[in-house]
């Protein structure tokens, strides 16, 4: 009698154990399941998440964010593409890397004023900072990770219009497949060696583990 | 007798440590750091450092290139120097001299700008030294972080507010392992 407690008291201890384990797997997978594109987005924003990295100098702030091949197809195609369409697209981007990096006064700071005429005192030194950083920023960036360093392709400058006192660059980086996944199976630092606004050199660091388990993109 | 002088010490060494403890709230932490083993010791300076010395050399390479482009022209006018007429040798030397002075421009222009990347590149790693010395002390509790220099505005400081170790660990882990960040 008694020996039959203590079995139906382990049973009940075992079940209670899978039950926890299975609430907990499935929050945690719960978190990854993102409704909206917009949630995506904001997922992608959070610090938390790992795939937006920073450096405070000089009063200003550089940012960095991997961009997901997914959300490169979405900004793409928008909602109204077909899941063939979105594949082919998702293949292309999948066979690269993609950051934006922007480069802006640090509000924190308090500091105010647009980047483009940040320090300079002559229009030849404006002159010379658009032309950097419209057609010379590959020169200045690379991504490296497990023995492998690869400038970009592309980067591309997004025009404000003088709306915004930021300025953000768009790299491509064009990698082999199996380049790729050397350089994916290990942490990625992302080096930005500034000369435009004595920061130094950057080093943003992405951890593996953050780039590799991300959510599914809604919808897909 | 006896209860009210134990209540007496009680409150009396309240307010000792009350007070002692609003002084040292209210007293300034200050520090210092060896400001030249903090620029030498980083890992930013090191890193600068080398790209510079990349550059410099391609550089170099441009003008020892160049160098020798002249002294081949100049030795083999040399060498045929007793066959030229006399006007073949002056367009030969006053060839010889643009290419002597193109040479030096390139030279002189290529050290201007070597010394202004130098002085850029220097510039961007005290500002990041900068930078994180002040987000440090922030953090910390600092009211004032001194740095010695070869100007000697600090003579002297006793080892346990000499703080350079502590925040170079922290600036060199800084500097690879970029922070997550902050909220907008």
């Amino acid at each position: 009698m008694k020996k039959s407690k203590r079995t139906t008291k382990a049973i009940a201890g075992i079940t209670a154990l899978i039950f926890t384990t299975g609430l907990v797997l499935w929050s945690c997978n719960r978190e990854k399941q993102l409704l909206t594109a917009n949630d995506y987005l904001a997922w992608m924003d959070d610090e938390a998440n790992g795939l937006v990295r920073a450096h405070h100098v000089n009063g200003m702030e550089v940012r960095v964010k991997y961009l997901p091949a997914e959300y490169l197809v979405h900004r793409e195609l928008g909602v109204s593409s077909t899941r063939q369409q979105r594949d082919s697209l998702l293949k292309l981007y999948e066979s690269s890397l993609s950051f934006l990096m922007t480069l802006g006064p640090d509000a924190a700071k308090g500091e105010r004023g647009d980047v483009m005429q940040r320090g300079l005192q002559k229009y030849s030194e404006y002159a010379e900072r658009v032309h950097t950083m419209n057609f010379d920023l590959e020169q200045l960036v690379r991504v490296e990770g497990n023995g492998i360093s690869v400038r970009p392709v592309l980067s591309a400058m997004e025009n404000t219009y003088g709306l915004q006192e930021s300025r953000s660059i768009i790299f491509a980086f064009a990698l082999e497949p199996a380049q790729r996944t050397q350089l994916l199976s290990g942490d990625i630092d992302f080096i930005y060696e500034d000369e435009l606004f004595e920061l130094g050199i950057l080093h943003f660091a992405f951890n593996q583990k953050d780039l590799q388990q991300l959510p599914a993109f809604p919808g897909r | 007798m006896k209860t009210k002088l134990t209540w007496i010490a009680i409150a009396a060494i309240a307010a000792f440590s009350g007070w002692t403890f609003y002084r040292t709230l209210n007293t300034p932490r200050i520090a210092f750091v060896r400001s030249a083993q903090l620029v030498e010791g980083f890992t930013g300076m090191k890193e600068a450092r080398a790209s510079f010395t990349k550059k410099t050399q391609t550089t170099q390479a441009n003008i020892d290139s160049l160098q020798k482009s002249l002294m081949q022209s100049i030795n083999s006018y040399s060498a045929e120097r007793s066959s030229l007429s006399k006007e073949e040798q002056q367009k030969r030397e006053q060839l010889l001299g643009m290419q002597q002075n193109a040479m030096q421009q390139y030279v002189a222009a290529m050290e201007e700008r070597s010394g202004e990347e130098e002085s850029e590149m220097t510039q961007g790693v005290l500002n990041q030294i900068n930078s994180f010395v002040e987000q440090y002390g922030r953090e910390q509790g600092y009211t004032v972080i001194l740095g010695t220099t070869l100007s000697g505005n600090v003579l002297y400081g006793e080892d346990i507010v000499d703080i350079t170790d502590e925040v170079l660990t922290g600036l060199n882990t800084s500097y690879k392992a970029s922070p997550p960040a902050q909220e907008k």
